[in-house]
């Protein structure tokens, strides 16, 4: 009962500061603070303003005259989170461009709708950046962006576009992909690849191109450029990393096996069975991105990928120190993000550790963590005040903060 | 079949062959008279004349010389309304399928003149609504449909002007799923790569040639699309590479108004009908207070109603008869010979029995290049005249 | 006005003191809502229609609502030629004086609303609407004439919902559903928040569809359409005989029974003295309402007979039976002490007498017995009541001509069958809908003075499958053939387009007279309330649009809409 007063105040506070926050210096004092990749801070002050964090301090910190201040006592304020693998951002229709099954130069941020729910979703839940890529229909996919989960117009939420390119490894780009056995003749769908080995052979004979067209250019006949290949060519320069979804045992080891090949940079994506694989992994000195460690299996097409989702991979990723990042990934059965970070607690994980594999881990892999993932002076104001620790069952966001603007409706 | 076999013959020299057959009809002058005469929105006559030779308006009001007056054959609607010939700035005419090279996503260099059926009944039907020129645009199947041509509607059948606007679609009909591309984001990368590719001249042939004429400005560019993510990409590909962007549907204009004024992009809205919802018929207002130009396209047949909801829902008379006339002709590139009635342009207009934009007005008569192709002639002596005498088996055709 | 009380005033002193003290506890409340007025009307019923009898005896009535003055450059009273700078007074809920300004008298203190270059219309009457229907109600295909639209509107709160504040005052709110028989229309009064029903007319016509819609199937499928639509009223006569020989019936067995209860009462007499003072009492009482049983000639409802408490539905034929018995009971002398408190148990006459004594009813029993002997009448059986048909009671209040019936028809064919309809069953009162091809049948229609209620009077708005219908000039061919028509939204949704429906009837070669009187007078006289609203005249309801300029112009704004003189949208 207590709780609701308090809480309406500062509904009525940052609604009010809404208009204003852009510059009004505003003081958030007497939450624990987790600053992310440095100890919590008790009754500690935050203090934004710009859109900026201009400091994080103790409960000594001098605050400025003329701000605004928000009582958060009793509350937890941590970094706005980070989903790295995120479902969502547009139709789904729109995220798979299946007109060719290689399609590196398509940019995910052309389709992306900032009107989509699933915006509003991820921003209720303490989201406030996401990496969207293209979705798993395609064995090269395009480039990702990272948005944040705020904005009218796409180009004024993106981060980075350009952040990634998806690589799709297992049975999903093979899906929909037929033999002539009737039907219309002149879809575009009788086409390899229509098994494992098919999708390997379009991956390797993109890069194999690429290569060869890279090496070409460095000689003295230039072949003629083509968007798609200037792409693979920069994953190949190292100058964009490539995510590779693999989610079986099979379908990991392959996805290292290609990128040691070719000697490029991937990160694992989704990875439910890096369990089996965790000598392999460790030896690349890959990224795992574990997508919904609380799932206990693979649902949706990705299913016949035969994947066995084990409790607890994450904590076996962190005994074994391989860098890995939750994400919520494209299985349908995830849960909040903060509360798959919850989950990897459960089962084994330093609560710090899973914090951060929500915040400070990802920005870092984005090549974010300049801005983003952390609570530090001169980065975004992009905060979530929770009103339990964030991965207590009772947690709740009590208000999502993005460049220091209050994007959800208070509670 | 009353078909005649097919022309490929360009616009002057149809209008040549037409004076040639017309000529004795055109040989004499004709002024103009009325109760209210709309040259242009801000410009209107009242009592006023216009003396017609040729085809074109050769004077207005008091620029009359007498000697022409006096020798002019007169043609006085009496208490009616003459106001310019309506303009369709995006038309298929039930021609869609003959539109849209479904095979092909991007045809730039296909010509919709060359699909332009003269005989088709909902072009005869036109001058009945007040539409006196269109663009006959690619339909929006294809990601890059092809070029739109200027059609006037005529006493027996249409005639083909001249390539306008090059069409591209966004909507979901462009993003057919049996073949590419498939995705907003896939529709988006073959505009640019291919606009890339014509301004780097890595791609040669004709279809790069027109669009390097958009990224010149000499050609506008009207694109198809409806929600807020496509008419994002739409402003921003207009952005990247300096097109003159008209953006048609736009059914979600009202979201991107600050982005439509600031980049001056024009909009053609889709007809309204009375079941439309209260934000597509407060759309125009809305666009009309953002400063940004807007024209009514869609069915024919309710051009009048849409302009007529809309004022009924705020928008100003002056903007909702822009809207019918010199806007689309502006967006055309075509301000020069229709949509106004000032000295130069085409004789083309529209009698109605009062203000076009009340629907109680009756439409009464429909000439093109000065000759009356629908509607009622009014007795050659000046004089009073009963302005709308609607046919006896009304509402039993 | 208070007399009729004065003389119960001693006999029911609670209530007389209710009814003198009212007067005085409505005085400091200077507004109440308008349901407060009724009652004072109410106990003078001669007084409330009457509007030059109104002011007279109720002068406590003034401080309660002020009267309207409503001053406006154009006056359109529908009724006559509009008056230039006129005057509207509205005292109540009524138009107590119209006319130019100055000619007038203004009543002092008035509230005077001035718009010296508006345009005051009457309020417009929309003749078929769905709002305040859900699409559960418009998709219903299970409807039939006993179910009432009224039961099941409610208020959705959308744009759809929002018909008062274009100036629509009255309604009538139809599902068109897609049934053969759609449930009878009601008739609303929308108001700023939400609407009230038209008392009296909650029920206002059956809806009856004779189309296939745009896309028609076999032309044997609409003859099988006609043939279900006229099976509808197979029967009826049958129906009616049986109701008419019941009530019959009852008579008989009332008066039968009348003369079973004198023979015995008088056998009584005969035979003793002893319970002569209570059968003078037990006589007394249900002697009144004696009088009043044997004339159930009139409506032949009900005569079913109930069981337990309640009302009993009919009131003609029920208390008939009930006091019968009751008088039955006292007869047998076993009439309770206490006759008034002896009312409900009016079914059951078997219950009181029993606790009455045991040898009372023993005495009774014997007795009839013995009578039965020596010839006298034998007690009459109650008629058995033919099973109700609520459908078939509707139906031919629609064959009395009580209840229009509403037909949707489309097409030249479907018209036709409509007429035929007509002919075949005798309906007096039938209004078409959505008559699209009525000028084929115009003259028909003229004829026999059926109303047409046409909706979709806009340019292109019909389906493609009806393009060769020109809704748009339909209305001006109706008006050339003499045929009363009404132009309608149909949809809540295009309610706030009625006035440029009107005006493209106008476009289509309609004279604005005409026009105005389409969407105003004509729709309240199809509706069958042109007695209280659809013009503007003297003792109609103050039902008022107030435009800034004249109605059919497209730019028209809507300034001030009064629905029985109060405001139900003001712009401002």
């Amino acid at each position: 009962m207590n709780l609701r007063l308090p809480l309406a105040l500062l509904g009525v506070l940052t609604l009010g500061s809404a208009l204003a926050a852009q510059q009004q210096t505003t003081v958030y004092t007497g939450a624990r603070i987790l600053p992310g990749g440095r100890p919590a801070i008790d009754n500690g002050v935050l203090i934004t303003a710009g859109g900026k964090i201009l400091v994080v301090g103790g409960a000594s910190t001098a605050v400025p005259e003329g701000a605004v201040t928000v009582d958060c006592a009793g509350r937890t304020i941590t970094p706005g989170l980070i989903d790295a693998s995120f479902r969502g951002g547009a139709a789904p229709n729109d995220l798979n461009e299946q007109g060719e099954e290689v399609t590196p130069q398509v940019r995910v941020l052309d389709s992306l709708d900032p009107e989509d729910r699933s915006f509003a979703r991820a921003r209720a839940a303490g989201v406030t950046t996401v990496h969207v890529m293209p979705g798993t229909r395609n064995v090269i996919g395009g480039l990702g962006c990272v948005v944040k989960t705020f904005g009218s117009d796409p180009a004024a939420m993106v981060l980075k576009d350009a952040a990634s390119l998806r690589i799709v490894m297992g049975a999903e780009p093979s899906m929909g992909n037929r033999a002539i056995r009737g039907g219309r003749v002149d879809s575009i769908y009788y086409r390899r690849p229509t098994t494992r080995m098919g999708v390997v052979w379009e991956v390797r004979k993109a890069f194999y191109e690429a290569k060869q067209a890279l090496e070409l250019t460095l000689g003295a006949a230039a072949p003629p450029p083509s968007p798609g290949r200037d792409v693979l060519a920069r994953v190949l320069r190292g100058e964009l990393t490539a995510y590779t979804t693999a989610r079986s045992e099979q379908d990991i080891r392959t996805a290292l096996r290609i990128a040691g090949e070719f000697g490029y940079q991937t990160v694992i994506e989704e990875a439910q069975d890096a369990y089996l694989v965790a000598d392999q992994l460790a030896a690349a000195k890959v990224t795992v991105l574990l997508g919904a460690p609380s799932a206990a299996q693979v649902t949706g097409p990705a299913g016949a990928d035969g994947a066995d989702p084990r409790y607890a991979t994450a904590r076996m990723l962190a005994d074994r120190g391989i860098p890995f990042v939750i994400t919520t990934g494209s299985n349908a059965a995830a849960l909040d993000l903060v509360r798959e970070a919850m989950f990897a607690v459960r089962n084994g994980v330093a609560p710090a550790m899973a914090l951060d594999a929500i915040t400070v881990a990802p920005a870092r892999l984005l090549g974010l963590d300049d801005r983003i993932g952390s609570l530090a002076a001169g980065k975004d104001a992009d905060f979530v005040v929770w009103s339990h620790d964030p991965l207590d069952p009772a947690a709740v966001a009590v208000s999502v903060h993005i460049d220091g603007k209050p994007v959800t409706a208070p509670r | 079949m009353r078909r005649l076999p097919p022309r490929a013959v360009l616009g002057p020299a149809l209008l040549a062959a037409l004076s040639a057959t017309c000529g004795l009809a055109r040989a004499q002058d004709v002024l103009l008279g009325a109760r209210r005469i709309v040259v242009a929105a801000d410009s209107v006559l009242d009592d006023g004349r216009v003396l017609i030779r040729q085809g074109k308006v050769a004077y207005v009001g008091s620029d009359i010389p007498a000697e022409a007056r006096a020798r002019a054959r007169r043609v006085d609607y009496g208490d009616a309304t003459v106001v310019p010939g309506f303009v369709l700035a995006a038309a298929t005419l039930g021609q869609e399928r003959d539109l849209a090279e479904r095979a092909l996503p991007f045809t730039p260099d296909l010509r919709a003149a060359e699909a332009f059926d003269p005989w088709h009944e909902d072009l005869l039907a036109l001058p009945q609504y007040g539409v006196t020129s269109l663009a006959l645009a690619p339909a929006p199947g294809n990601v890059a449909g092809g070029l739109a041509a200027l059609v006037k509607t005529g006493r027996d059948r249409g005639t083909v002007g001249a390539d306008l606007f090059v069409s591209l679609s966004l909507v979901p009909a462009a993003r057919d799923q049996e073949r590419p591309p498939t995705s907003l984001m896939g529709a988006v990368e073959l505009l640019r790569s291919a606009c890339d590719a014509a301004r780097t001249g890595a791609a040669t042939g004709p279809d790069a040639a027109v669009l390097r004429q958009a990224m010149q400005g000499t050609r506008s560019v009207f694109v198809y699309a409806d929600n807020f993510a496509e008419l994002n990409a739409a402003l921003d590909l207009a952005r990247d590479f300096g097109l003159r962007l008209v953006l048609v549907g736009a059914a979600d204009a009202g979201k991107v108004l600050p982005r439509l004024a600031q980049q001056q992009v024009g909009v053609v809205l889709d007809s309204l009908g009375p079941e439309a919802r209260l934000e597509q018929l407060q759309l125009p207002t809305r666009l009309a207070e953002a400063g940004v130009a807007f024209c009514f396209a869609g069915r024919p047949a309710q051009l009048r109603l849409s302009a007529a909801l809309a004022v009924h829902h705020g928008l100003d008379r002056k903007t909702a008869l822009q809207a019918l006339t010199r806007v689309p002709a502006a967006l055309l590139d075509q301000a020069a010979t229709i949509g106004s009635l000032r000295q130069g342009c085409a004789a083309d207009f529209v009698v109605f029995a009062g203000d076009p934009l009340d629907l109680g007005s009756a439409w009464v008569a429909t000439w093109v290049d000065g000759e009356l192709v629908h509607g009622t002639s009014p007795a050659a002596s000046p004089g009073p005249q009963p302005a709308a005498e609607p046919a006896a088996d009304a509402g039993v055709r | 006005m208070r007399t009729p009380f004065l003389h119960l005033l001693p006999i029911v002193c609670l209530l007389g003191a209710l009814v003198s003290g009212s007067p005085n506890a409505q005085e400091p409340t200077p507004a109440p809502a308008p349901d407060a007025a009724p009652p004072a009307p109410a106990t003078a019923p001669d007084a409330a229609p009457e509007p030059e009898a109104a002011p007279a005896p109720r002068p406590n009535r003034r401080p309660r609502r002020p009267a309207m003055v409503i001053e406006a450059g154009t006056l359109h009273p529908v009724a006559g030629p509009a008056i230039a700078d006129g005057v509207v007074v509205i005292r109540g809920e009524r138009i107590v004086a119209i006319g130019k300004r100055g000619e007038v008298e203004v009543p002092p203190n008035a509230v005077v609303r001035s718009f010296p270059t508006g345009h005051v219309y009457p309020g417009l009457v929309d003749a078929a609407t769905d709002a305040f229907t859900d699409a559960s109600v418009r998709s219903d295909g299970g409807l039939d004439a006993a179910d009432a639209l009224a039961d099941v509107l409610q208020r959705r709160h959308d744009r759809e919902d929002e018909l008062a504040r274009v100036g629509i005052t009255t309604a009538y709110v139809t599902a068109a559903s897609p049934s053969l028989l759609g449930g009878q229309g009601a008739i609303v009064r929308p108001t700023k928040d939400g609407f009230e029903l038209w008392q009296g007319h909650e029920r206002a016509a059956v809806q009856l569809r004779l189309t296939g819609g745009p896309n028609p199937g076999h032309p044997l499928q609409r003859q099988q359409q006609y043939d279900a639509a006229n099976a509808l009223f197979e029967g009826l006569d049958e129906y009616r005989k049986a109701r008419t020989d019941h009530a019959e019936a009852l008579t008989k067995y009332q008066k039968e029974f009348d003369e079973y209860l004198t023979w015995h009462r008088n056998k009584n007499k005969k035979d003793g003295d002893k319970p002569a003072d209570k059968d003078a009492k037990a006589e007394a009482q249900p002697a009144a309402p004696a009088t009043e049983p044997p004339q159930p000639a009139g409506p032949p409802e009900g005569g079913r007979r109930r069981r337990g408490g309640g009302p009993p539905r009919d009131g003609a034929a029920e208390p008939a039976a009930g006091e019968v018995e009751a008088a039955l009971a006292a007869l047998f002398g076993a009439a309770p002490q206490d006759q008034p408190k002896q009312d409900p148990p009016a079914g059951k006459p078997a219950p009181a007498p029993a606790g009455q004594g045991p040898e009372g009813q023993g005495d009774a029993a014997k007795k009839p017995a013995d009578d039965k002997k020596d010839a006298g009448p034998k007690r009459p059986t109650y008629p058995k009541a033919p099973p109700p048909n609520p459908q078939k009671d509707v139906l031919l209040r629609v064959i009395d001509g009580e209840l229009p019936l509403r037909v949707e028809a489309h097409r030249a064919d479907e018209l036709r069958a409509a007429l035929q309809l007509q002919d075949e069953r005798r309906i007096p009162v039938m209004v078409l809908e959505r008559a699209y091809a009525a000028g084929r049948v115009a003259d028909r229609l003229a004829e026999r003075g059926i109303a047409a209620v046409l909706t979709d009077v806009l340019p292109a708005s019909l389906p493609k499958a009806y393009e060769d219908f020109d809704a748009t000039t339909l209305p001006a061919h109706l008006q050339r053939a003499g045929v009363a028509f009404a132009i309608a939204s149909g949809s809540g949704r295009r309610a706030g387009v009625l006035p440029l429906m009107a005006a493209t009837a106008i476009g289509g070669g309609l004279a604005e007279e005409a026009a105005l009187r389409a969407i105003t007078l004509t729709p309240a006289e199809i509706l069958g309330v042109a007695a209280d609203t659809g013009s503007l005249a003297v003792g109609k309801y103050g039902d008022v649009l107030v435009c800034d300029r004249p109605l059919f112009q497209s730019d028209s704004r809507v300034l001030l809409v009064l629905g029985k003189g109060r405001a139900e949208f003001e712009a401002n």
